[in-house]
């Protein structure tokens, strides 16, 4: 059984209910989307992307973790998804297989109907894609995603305004954020 | 547009692929991996407590370590055997000898 420790994102001070997400595959349904955009946004490919959403699931329904609400579950599974997919972009025979296929890697993100956002967004390097995918799309505060990153709250702050920069920059320096 | 909606927008188009979301279920399936929701409720009535199972087992291995080293130190206690020189012929020889050697031989001289 995993022991969720006081510095999981997402976990709040107060004693709440304990949250199991429903059963049998209800959590497989409700968090595939999750999963995989963040694990997209991680490895920066589909076919990566499927194999790291596939261990994931596995990690969860390995655990059986429990958690404290909703948003507790959500971070957790954000986080192992961020790890999973550094992990296996890490790993030796993708690193291997990176360098061999970088080629048609970019042709199956060309033909795959990505839109020109999304393409610089994955276009970015990893550190300042996932802080862009966490606060634009996931809607998280900074510290929550100090949390996730493990990093000081100064340095995921850092990284969102360089990512934004750097975004600018790609996208042709007129976009306009809020 | 806003680039943070224009964010918003290319990730909504992004889903999970069915069949790769169907391999997953199929696969968590056949290394029975997944759970029932009863089973995940009772997982969770069983877990309000764990400090309380925690403490239990505490008191319960500290307690079978103290009668562990109790016991032991009693099966050795029980096997010494005392020693008893009249017991055995030796020893009453060796003793014999030795007071007698040992005893002192003073001479008064009147």
């Amino acid at each position: 059984m995993l022991s969720i420790n006081e510095e999981e994102p997402g976990r709040t001070q107060e004693p709440s209910p304990i949250h199991v997400s429903g059963g049998s595959f209800a959590v497989v349904d409700k968090y595939k989307d999750l999963v995989y955009r963040m694990a997209l946004t991680v490895v920066g490919n589909h076919a990566d992307a499927e194999d790291v959403m596939q261990e994931v699931f596995f990690r969860y329904f390995r655990s059986h973790p429990m958690f404290e609400n909703e948003v507790h579950e959500r971070n957790w599974i954000l986080k192992v998804t961020l790890n999973t997919g550094k992990n296996y972009a890490r790993s030796i025979w993708n690193r291997n297989r990176t360098e061999l296929d970088l080629d048609s890697v970019a042709a199956e993100q060309e033909q795959s109907g990505v839109s020109d956002v999304l393409r610089a967004v994955l276009s970015l390097p990893e550190r300042y894609r996932v802080v862009i995918y966490l606060h634009y799309y996931e809607e998280l505060r900074i510290a929550e995603i100090a949390r996730i990153l493990k990093v000081s709250e100064s340095a995921a702050a850092k990284r969102l305004s360089r990512g934004r920069e750097k975004l600018r920059k790609k996208l042709g320096g007129v976009m306009k954020w809020n | 547009m806003e680039l943070k909606h224009e964010i918003k927008a290319a990730y909504d188009q992004v889903h999970a692929p069915d069949a790769a979301v169907e391999k997953i279920k199929q696969e968590l399936y056949q290394k029975d991996l997944y759970e029932d929701a009863d089973e995940a409720v009772f997982e969770a009535d069983v877990k309000k407590s764990p400090s309380a199972a925690k403490y239990f087992l505490y008191i319960a291995a500290s307690l079978a370590l103290c009668t562990g080293c109790i016991l032991s130190v009693w099966g050795l206690h029980s096997q010494m055997t005392p020693f008893t020189p009249a017991s055995t012929g030796m020893s009453s020889t060796v003793t014999t000898t030795v007071t007698e050697s040992t005893e002192p031989t003073t001479e008064v001289q009147p």
